[in-house]
């Protein structure tokens, strides 16, 4: 079952994609490049995008002569024969006719003149599945112009890989990110750890159409699924935890991660090491606080001892930025407050998702501090359990599957910034500990390749610059087809999705984050069963012995 | 030779002095007295004929040696004058041949056979008109025709055909023609937009193309992100997107 007839295929190869010779009678202004077109009538049946719409003559000579005036004779005669449009289309999977339908790889192309027609609602139900039919589908849009159709993500093999959010600022990728972990909260099958540097996540979320904003995470979900910290003591009273983490938790390594934004030259990053081999835990402290002097300090160590002081200044901005969260020792020792990234660490393992929120500190050197931070906390104990659970030490369980969240991901994933931090680990690496990453970014370009070319499913709102949009489609098999098909997006609610976790790229318009949404992640339902999930919920969230 | 009973009374032109696949040559029964250029004509009557148009008329004396000369009179004055003119010259005409007829049924191609030389040529009826114009082909000869000035035959003879048919079928017909008439002149599109200008007279108004019926599309795409309430949130178990 087919919808409109488009045209028929005039030329092609395998490599190239097809071209179709589009039909006089059908409106090019409503064909865009996205859409899905079906080939009827021979063996096999084409699922195929349009990547891109031409206009064509039969002949220079007709673009030459003056243009017949609309309405005459011959303005007509020349319309759908010796002008005309065409399309190029890209098919993605094939189906045998009059076989059970499972989808294959296109390796063969259509003949000559054969049928292309709009794609049906079935032709697409057949991809991209129907939310519910099963688990870990994920309704995230529809394809362009066909609103009443579902395009769905397999969360199941989105949560397998390290995936990507690309777009320029202004076309949602904050909103696609809160969709996307609304689905993966929902289907259950990771635990998400987000690095919320705008404060978008948690409870409310803005809406730049709106002056109100919009509900966060927790607000949908509550507060016995998703926590949030905070590192701005201001922001305590809305959140559920207040981030405080003491010099010690300091390591070389995330100071090297600041590399940038403190401006740190190669012989500050060498005096790091030697400081800390000479005080693997308190080095940061020791020099912060000033105790010895660069002499003395640079005697012990063996470093130079201008490198020792132009390190301590820049040291010393750090702790003064930094010092709403980041603690000398002295004000933990003899607390029983909880250490706050062990906590974030129990909470992931424990299934809980957590979202971490940067209230005022939300400026790059303290989203890089604390995300490197936490992040590496959780590589080192998903390392530690993984290994435990392949060895096959008794009682040993793998741990939970992690997906952390990160915007500006390029500061943490540049060429060069990427190999410090453990970001550039958990890209390359750590799916194998479950541990795998959902990079939200602007700038695509500035990751480094070896990173973009491991993620698995990308989704990507417009995106005008052009080493951005290379280093998006770098790698993908229709990569010049599906050019078309980004520039043609609008700069809101439209986003191009390829990868493992769908079947084949489509450009959709995305769902809304509204109440359809909350209804079916199970709000306002009153059946029995939810009574008593909500009578569960609210004793975690407020045990007896509160 | 007379003419069939279903031509009634109707006058013969001329009659085929030579012939070939592609064009006869006729020889008019009076002086002047060729048919209009591009017209339909049918060779022969009561049984298998050949249907063409009228490419290429002349006049001229019927021995090749004799030479016109210039009389300077008036009309009127030179027929008074030289009353034996009309014996000593000749009108002759060529048809581009079509197709074949048998009766009102029509067949586009090269004929079978020749014209057979001395077959009586007719004006062609209209339901003949109508059945070889119905369709493209008809063009095709004409656009080969050596003798004329290819836009002026293809005017000439499209305006006849047009004129075969109903009025509510001639746009169509009009651009069902140009279509295939650009095919077969490709590059020369002067000649082309000649036609076409030349035959929009006899139109109706073609008017801006229509747009085709566009499909129903939503009325407005929803809201991208629904606002919150002012202040405050309803209680758990409510629609926290509900606007207050």
């Amino acid at each position: 079952m087919s919808g409109e007839r488009l045209g028929v295929i005039v030329r092609g190869s395998l490599s190239r994609g097809l071209e179709m010779r589009i039909d006089p009678g059908v409106p090019l202004e409503e064909l865009r490049a996205g859409m899905f077109a079906v080939t009827r009538g021979g063996a096999r049946r084409y699922l195929a995008l349009i990547t891109d719409l031409q206009l064509a003559a039969a002949s220079s000579n007709i673009l030459d002569a003056p243009v017949p005036p609309e309405g005459s004779l011959l303005r007509a005669v020349l319309e759908g024969d010796a002008v005309y449009s065409q399309a190029s289309l890209r098919p993605h999977l094939v189906l045998e006719e009059g076989t059970a339908e499972t989808l294959q790889p296109v390796r063969g192309i259509p003949p000559h003149f054969t049928e292309v027609c709009r794609a049906s609602r079935e032709d697409v139900e057949a991809v991209f599945g129907r939310e519910g039919e099963s688990a870990g589908v994920f309704r995230i849009g529809a394809p362009l112009d066909m609103d009443d159709i579902a395009v769905c993500l397999d969360l199941q093999r989105f949560v397998q890989r390290s995936n990507g959010i690309f777009g320029k600022s202004g076309t949602g990728k904050t909103f696609l990110t809160r969709l996307v972990l609304a689905g993966l909260i929902h289907s259950g099958l990771a635990v998400n750890l987000v690095f919320d540097m705008h404060n978008e996540y948690g409870q409310r979320g803005t809406d730049e159409r709106s002056e109100t904003g919009t509900w966060g995470l927790q607000r949908l979900f509550g507060r016995h699924r998703v926590e949030v910290f905070t590192l701005d003591p201001q922001r305590a009273a809305d959140a559920d935890y207040q981030i405080r983490i003491p010099y010690t938790f300091l390591d070389v390594e995330d100071v090297l991660g600041l590399q940038n934004v403190l401006q740190l030259s190669p012989t500050a990053a060498e005096t790091v090491h030697l400081l800390a081999q000479r005080n693997p835990k308190g080095w940061f402290g020791e020099l912060v606080a000033g105790k010895d002097s660069d002499e003395l300090v640079a005697g012990e160590t063996g470093a130079h001892a201008a490198a020792v002081a132009a390190l301590r200044r820049k040291l010393v901005r750090l702790s003064r930025e930094c010092g709403a969260f980041l603690r000398p020792d002295a004000e933990f020792a003899g607390t029983r407050e909880p250490d706050s990234v062990e906590r974030i660490v129990n909470n992931l393992r424990g299934g809980k998702h957590t979202i971490v929120q940067f209230g005022r500190y939300d400026q790059l050197l303290h989203y890089l501090l604390v995300s490197n931070l936490i992040t590496r906390r959780i590589d080192e104990r998903w390392r530690e359990l993984a290994g435990e659970s392949i060895a096959g030490r008794p009682g040993a369980e793998p741990p939970p599957r992690v997906v952390i969240t990160i915007e500006e991901a390029h500061r943490f994933l540049e060429p060069g910034i990427a190999q410090h931090t453990s970001f550039g680990r958990i890209a390359r690496e750590l799916r194998k500990y479950q541990v795998t990453l959902l990079i939200v970014d602007q700038r695509p370009s500035r990751i480094e390749s070896e990173v973009l070319s491991q993620l698995g499913t990308k989704i990507c709102c417009l995106l005008d610059d052009e080493h951005d949009v290379q280093a998006v489609l770098a790698g993908t098999a229709s990569g010049a087809g599906l050019r078309g098909v980004l520039a043609g997006l609008d700069t809101r609610q439209q986003a191009l999705i390829f990868g493992d976790a769908l079947p084949m790229p489509v450009a959709v318009r995305t769902r809304e984050y509204g109440t359809e949404l909350w209804r079916e992640l199970g709000g306002g339902r009153d059946d029995a069963s939810l009574a008593e999930e909500a009578r569960r919920n609210l004793s975690r969230d407020f045990p007896p012995d509160d | 030779m007379q003419p069939s009973d279903s031509r009634g009374e109707q006058e013969e032109f001329g009659e085929v002095i030579s012939g070939d696949s592609q064009s006869a040559e006729v020889e008019c029964r009076r002086l002047y007295g060729a048919p209009p250029f591009g017209s339909f004509v049918c060779i022969g009557a009561g049984g298998p004929g050949v249907l063409g148009v009228v490419s290429h008329a002349s006049t001229a004396p019927y021995e090749g040696s004799r030479i016109v000369q210039a009389h300077g009179l008036a009309p009127g004055e030179l027929e008074a004058h030289k009353p034996h003119l009309p014996d000593l010259l000749r009108t002759v005409f060529r048809v581009r041949l079509l197709g074949e007829c048998y009766g009102d049924e029509v067949r586009v191609a090269t004929p079978s056979q020749p014209p057979r030389l001395h077959s009586f040529v007719y004006a062609a009826g209209a339901a003949q008109i109508g059945a070889v114009t119905a369709s493209t082909e008809f063009i095709r000869p004409l656009v080969r025709a050596p003798e004329a000035d290819t836009e002026d035959l293809l005017v000439a003879v499209l305006r006849g055909a047009l004129e075969a048919q109903p009025e509510a079928r001639r746009i169509a017909l009009a651009v069902l023609w140009g279509k295939y008439l650009f095919r077969l002149l490709r590059d020369d599109l002067v000649t082309l937009e000649g036609v076409m200008r030349r035959l929009e007279p006899m139109l109706p108004e073609i008017g801006p193309q229509a747009p085709p019926a566009r499909t129903a599309r939503p009325p407005e795409h929803p809201r991208f992100e629904r606002p919150l309430p002012l202040v405050g949130g309803p209680p758990r178990g409510d629609d926290p997107f509900e606007e207050a």
